[in-house]
């Protein structure tokens, strides 16, 4: 017994290193609300690496998935507001306040923005029973026979997106969820699917495939993946915009400068030709933005999906 | 180019020194993980995807699929050897490969499993090899009123595979259907059974079911039973199969492969069902079929060729088509496109090397695994040797983490405590898990295929008839539910008193 009791104290001795954190070498962590692999977790752990690099700190990537990003964006809202601890996000963030009901914390007011990473384009793409590969002939055959479009899941941005439209050009496309993009490019792959508006990342596959035809570009600008695929602003129907984005927040009372500083270091490792050629594998460009600038995209973002979802009564409770 | 000019093309790529270190590496670490309780391959594929950016597209691409593959194979050891399924598709080989441990054969349950998944490998990735492009162009034309049928007919196997009685059989697979709908609502956002939780939010995650069901469940009943001190009771026999052995377990090798292989190629659902279809085929048609759910090694070898099978052919639509079965799939297509590979039809004719590179690395990889498992066999079973006492705490401890690595969440571990708390009710009740843990898995499947169906058929219900393919399954799981009544009423007739 003595033996053992001497053997457990010097067991517990070995835990003085923990004691050894100071400010300087603790490390950050960058949670991920989203399970390790697919783009926002391989953005995220990239940036973290370069970061650490930066910053000559540890960076620490934590995968929390769980209800959409709700588990780990809480977690992180929760956190001490001391510059440690950081979520990495998409703007699956502002879907998701728009359209849950009782999410277990506020994204306007207990997570402060931080800086972009990246923004991304979405990109209208039609199956087989589409005649022709133009918005027009989508709109003309939505008014013969019912059309499906597929989600990723019910308030994700391909779910308003599409919403979006709808709205836009007057039709009523019958929504099917699906759990990802990936299922919903099985149906579209069998001719059962119509219509999915989603992130030209997770959609090169299909679109170089041929299962997937690329109708028009919900953005601003036109796509260097898809070059000849016009934005719909020039198909006739402006305001749909559906881009995604990647940032990083903390939580709500970080301190100023702690954020500047945060913000400058992002904005310095993503404008790299390294970064660049990584983002443009996953269909993304760096795009640098102050803190006040990023904190009005994701407003306006908040309120564009908010005044949609009310309108079309989109939620989950 | 002939065909067997690709083969040769695919070997003289795999069997460079680089390529294979690194599929052997792929291999060892994909075991090591799928007996592991928690991590699985896609986790692991996840975190080392960055490290592989350095190597060449083909290297890199071996060793991910090594793990891929290597996890299953984890998988089925831990089955059989502690009754915790690894993963979905090892949840059928608890049943026998259990047995077996106990009656002192889980050595040669282990190399029924290994020698079983080596040779449906083998034909998975000749068919993958010679039939890709027919195969995926069959596989999209399975809609969803299809899979809801086939999900059907997996939960009325599931009923009928029990050795026990069918209205507990029954009954577990109905609690299994409940505890799968937890969760968000796929179509209406709706959330069931979260309690408010919004870790539930996303239902529950099949490892803590597992976990809780059999591994806790099983060291609880084990303490309530009070084993003696010392490991399995049965003198344990011969490591390897015996000659008998080999030829028992031969037919269910080559039925498991055929019905893997051709489950394999239907994106998402036909992974988690080729076991189970394979189990429920043994048990109709098998000369042994009466043993069967006693330790007879056809229920372990038909399986786990089943599985196996169809983890090669689920690289057909993700290869040719460019679209991904499952999200480890996803995963490796993504690990393709970082590395400049765009997956699609032309991925033959354009990387050539890398698709035939690949292909002839998977046989390369169910060698290595075979070999890296059979002498590993006699390690595996030496650990059932270890006293109770120091056995059981080492499992709640890597079941623990597991469980704990999936999201770094002690509510998780709660969960599969609770679950391991109804595990033990439910063998005191004599009640079977794994007809619950199949509801669970398949309910969900069935749920959302059969509403989509009806969504795309706006409405009308006699497309579940309609469609050819659907009927056939249909009728294909009457025949299920016919034999098992069958079955039973002689079983019935024979046991009753004279």
């Amino acid at each position: 017994m003595k033996t053992f009791v001497r053997a457990l104290l010097v067991a517990a001795a070995t835990i003085a290193p923990l004691f050894a954190n100071t400010a300087q070498n603790q490390p950050i962590v960058l949670v991920i609300p989203f399970s390790a692999g697919g783009s926002n977790d391989s953005i995220g752990r990239y940036l973290a690496d370069r970061l650490s690099r930066l910053w000559h700190q540890t960076v620490v990537v934590e995968n929390r998935p769980g209800a959409g990003s709700a588990i780990g964006a809480a977690h992180v809202a929760r956190s001490a507001p001391d510059g440690h601890t950081l979520l990495f996000v998409s703007s699956s963030l502002t879907t998701m306040a728009a359209t849950v009901t009782n999410l277990p914390f506020d994204p306007m007011k207990d997570l402060q923005t931080v800086g972009l990473a990246a923004v991304g384009q979405s990109v209208i793409v039609t199956g087989s029973r589409i005649r022709m590969p133009t918005l027009a002939s989508l709109i003309e055959q939505s008014r013969e026979r019912t059309i499906f479009y597929g989600t990723a899941g019910v308030g994700t941005t391909s779910h308003l997106a599409a919403e979006l439209l709808n709205d836009a050009a007057g039709i009523k496309m019958t929504t099917v969820h699906y759990r990802g993009a990936s299922n919903a490019m099985i149906d579209m792959a069998g001719g059962r699917l119509d219509v999915y508006v989603g992130a030209v990342a997770s959609l090169m596959s299909s679109i170089a495939s041929g299962t997937a035809t690329p109708v028009a570009v919900a953005g601003r600008m036109r796509d260097p993946a898809i070059p000849d695929v016009p934005t719909a602003a020039e198909a006739g129907f402006p305001g749909m915009e559906a881009d995604v984005w990647w940032g990083v927040f903390a939580p709500a009372g970080t301190p100023a400068a702690e954020v500047s500083r945060i913000n400058a270091g992002i904005n310095a490792v993503m404008e790299t030709p390294e970064s660049r050629a990584l983002l443009a594998k996953n269909g993304a460009v760096p795009r640098q933005l102050s803190v006040e600038a990023f904190e009005l995209l994701v407003a306006a973002d908040l309120q564009k999906w908010s005044r949609l979802a009310k309108a079309r009564g989109i939620s989950t409770n | 180019m002939s065909f067997f000019d690709h083969l040769v093309l695919g070997f003289s790529t795999a069997v460079s020194p680089e390529n294979l270190a690194y599929c052997f590496a792929g291999c060892a670490l994909g075991t090591v993980i799928g007996v592991l309780p928690g991590i699985g391959p896609l986790a692991t594929i996840s975190v080392l995807l960055p490290f592989t950016f350095g190597l060449e597209p083909t290297t890199a691409l071996i060793m991910l699929a090594g793990i891929y593959y290597g996890a299953a194979y984890g998988g089925s050891t831990t089955a059989i050897l502690v009754k915790l399924p690894g993963e979905t598709s090892s949840v059928v080989t608890v049943l026998d490969g259990h047995e077996m441990a106990r009656q002192g054969r889980a050595g040669v349950a282990i190399a029924a499993a290994a020698i079983g998944s080596f040779v449906a490998g083998c034909v998975g990735t000749l068919a993958l090899a010679a039939f890709a492009a027919p195969l995926a162009a069959v596989a999209f034309r399975f809609g969803p009123a299809e899979y809801s049928s086939l999900m059907f007919v997996g939960l009325l196997g599931a009923v009928s595979l029990s050795s026990g009685s069918i209205a507990r059989a029954l009954g577990m697979v109905l609690i299994g259907l409940i505890l799968g709908t937890a969760g968000t609502d796929l179509d209406s956002g709706v959330q069931r059974f979260t309690f408010g939780q919004p870790l539930l939010w996303e239902g529950i995650n099949f490892v803590i079911v597992a976990v809780g069901l059999f591994a806790f469940g099983e060291v609880v009943s084990g303490l309530d039973e009070g084993e003696r001190g010392e490991g399995v009771s049965a003198p344990m026999g011969s490591l390897m199969p015996t000659r008998e052995d080999v030829r028992r377990m031969t037919p269910s090798i080559l039925r498991g492969t055929a019905v893997g292989s051709v489950l394999g190629v239907l994106p998402g659902a036909g992974l988690s069902v080729s076991s189970l279809f394979s189990y429920t085929l043994e048990k109709r048609v098998s000369r042994f079929r009466h043993l069967i759910g006693k330790g007879a090694i056809e229920g372990v070898a038909g399986p786990e060729a089943a599985n196996n099978a169809a983890a090669q052919t689920a690289f057909i639509p993700s290869l040719t088509l460019g679209v991904p079965g499952s999200p480890t799939m996803a995963l490796m297509l993504g690990a393709m496109v970082m590395h400049n590979i765009q997956p699609g039809p032309q991925v033959m004719t354009r990387n050539p090397d890398v698709f035939w590179g690949l292909v002839a690395s998977m046989w390369i990889g169910n060698a290595i695994l075979i070999v890296l498992n059979l002498p590993l066999v006699g390690l595996w079973v030496r650990l059932l040797r270890i006293p109770f006492r120091a056995l059981y705490p080492a499992i709640l401890l890597f079941c623990c983490l597991g469980v704990y690595s999936l999201r770094f969440s002690t509510f998780d571990v709660f969960l599969a405590a609770g679950f391991g708390l109804a595990g033990y009710v439910f063998r005191r009740l004599e009640c079977e898990p794994t007809p619950l843990v199949i509801g669970f898995v398949l309910g969900p499947l069935l749920e959302e295929n059969f509403r989509r169906a009806l969504i795309f058929a706006e409405g009308d219900y006699t497309v579940f008839v309609r469609e050819p393919v659907s009927l056939g399954l249909l009728l294909l799981g009457a025949l299920v539910a016919a034999g098992a009544g069958a079955a039973r009423s002689k079983t019935g007739l024979a046991a009753a008193p004279g």
